[in-house]
């Protein structure tokens, strides 16, 4: 129990971190291979409840697409805005260039117009694509 | 040939049937024609206005008048192993969740059901969870949507489209739905929009008409009556139950909530939207069913050009627990 709370807390920590996000309107719990789900609420006999809402690596802790969408109106810190092509390109599974966006390293949030549509690793060039195949356009 | 003839020969039972409920050539016309494209706009994913905005750039959008967040659109139709990547699945706006593809008629239980920030409500057959996220959304993702399906095959489709639409108020539940009984007056609102005979969904697919067959809607019937009574039982005193179905079936539709009026004191509230509908049936095949059951909503195909639909709005006995 000690690590899970541990575990959760190294969440928090890196949220606050990555994106400057201090609270969290929701509960989050961790079920297995480091992925976190947000939830509201439970109910006796539930299969399954909230929505996946990120994991936690080794570099930091990745958001999902919906956890992106969830918590990045929260963000304060390593938004980055594309462009419609851009959203495009990252919509097809592809890493993108956003070359004015500074020296920001480590994971980002990804703004297209008022959306958010996920969480990215920038390398100082290219940010890195983890949009699953399910979710992707072709 | 006519709609009608076309009907005959696919299942004769079926048009003889039909007969007795709406005969009209405009019925089997508008039976056979396929469905107009429409989506909801989620508002958990975006502000309502934004996402609009986005959709009116590529899409002509014509506004569903009983659904503010539904609009009909001039986009190409998802079909089971399609590749087309022009259609609505393979668009940013359905991948990022900031619409849901869904059937016009089929917005109007969570609008009915009218749901509150904070709630818990029971959605008692929900796979694939349309109705769900659209519950979701009108609770802005505060309090608790019991998310329930007897069947296990169902439930990957129900969550995935919980998470896409990103309802993170939505807990997932697999049993047979007449086992709530047990959650005596517990639920503030229940939707059931009961497994039925698909009569609507011909416009979908041609198939529901070929395995449509009258022992089913008996069937069918039994299993309702024993749903909606135990939708009534887990529901508070003074909550509302809606009831739907998207079949035009007397024994599935006024029966069952004939049925409800008969052994509980619940009562039928008017359901006042702007829309066409058809007269619901008072008395069939002998039977003659409870004047209340005028104020449930039949829909048939011709009314609104839209899916054939049933719902009722029904509301629990302060004193009754």
């Amino acid at each position: 129990m000690k690590i899970k709370t541990d575990r959760l807390e190294e969440v928090r920590r890196l949220l606050k971190e990555q994106f400057g996000i201090h609270e969290l309107p929701f509960k989050l719990e961790e079920r297995g291979k480091g992925r976190f789900y947000a939830f509201t609420c439970d109910f006796e006999g539930s299969h399954h409840r909230g929505i996946y809402f990120g994991t936690l690596e080794r570099g930091g802790f990745r958001l999902s697409i919906d956890g992106a969408a969830l918590a990045g109106k929260l963000a304060t810190k390593n938004v980055v805005e594309i462009s419609d092509k851009e959203a495009e390109r990252w919509m097809k599974g592809e890493d993108i260039e956003a070359e004015n966006v500074g020296d920001v390293r480590g994971y980002v949030l990804l703004k297209w117009r008022n959306f958010f549509v996920g969480c990215g690793r920038r390398d100082g060039v290219k940010i890195k694509n983890f949009v699953a195949k399910s979710r992707r356009i072709s | 040939m006519n709609a009608r003839e076309e009907f005959k020969r696919v299942n004769p039972a079926f048009v003889e049937r039909y007969d007795e409920i709406d005969g009209s050539d405009e019925f089997y016309e508008y039976l056979g024609r396929p469905l107009r494209q429409s989506v909801r706009v989620n508002t958990l994913k975006g502000d309502y206005d934004d996402i609009v905005s986005l959709l009116q750039e590529k899409y002509r959008l014509e506004p569903i008048n009983w659904c503010k967040e539904g609009f009909f659109i001039d986009a190409a139709e998802d079909e089971e192993g399609s590749e087309d990547t022009t259609t609505i699945g393979n668009t940013i706006e359905h991948q990022l969740g900031l619409i849901f593809s869904q059937e016009a008629a089929s917005m109007l239980p969570p609008v009915i059901l009218a749901p509150e920030p904070g709630e818990l409500i029971l959605d008692m057959a929900a796979s694939p969870g349309a109705k769900t996220t659209q519950i979701a959304q009108y609770m802005e993702n505060k309090g608790c949507v019991v998310a329930n399906d007897v069947k296990w095959e169902r439930i990957n489709i129900l969550i995935s489209n919980i998470q896409r639409c990103g309802a993170a108020n939505v807990v997932v539940t697999i049993r047979d739905g007449r086992s709530f009984k047990r959650f005596n007056s517990k639920f503030d609102r229940v939707l059931l929009d009961a497994p039925c005979s698909n009569v609507g969904m011909i416009r979908k697919n041609f198939k529901y008409l070929k395995i449509w067959n009258e022992r089913e809607v008996y069937s069918l019937s039994r299993l309702q009556k024993g749903l909606i009574m135990a939708a009534y039982t887990a529901l508070k005193p003074g909550g509302v139950l809606v009831y739907s179905t998207c079949t035009l079936e007397p024994e599935e539709n006024e029966e069952v909530v004939d049925y409800l009026l008969s052994n509980t004191n619940a009562r039928l509230e008017e359901i006042d939207l702007p829309l066409r509908s058809t007269r619901p049936l008072l008395e069939w095949r002998g039977k003659r069913y409870d004047g209340e059951v005028k104020k449930c909503l039949r829909i048939h195909p011709q009314d609104n050009d839209c899916e054939a639909f049933f719902v009722a709005k029904v509301v629990k006995d302060e004193g009754e627990d």
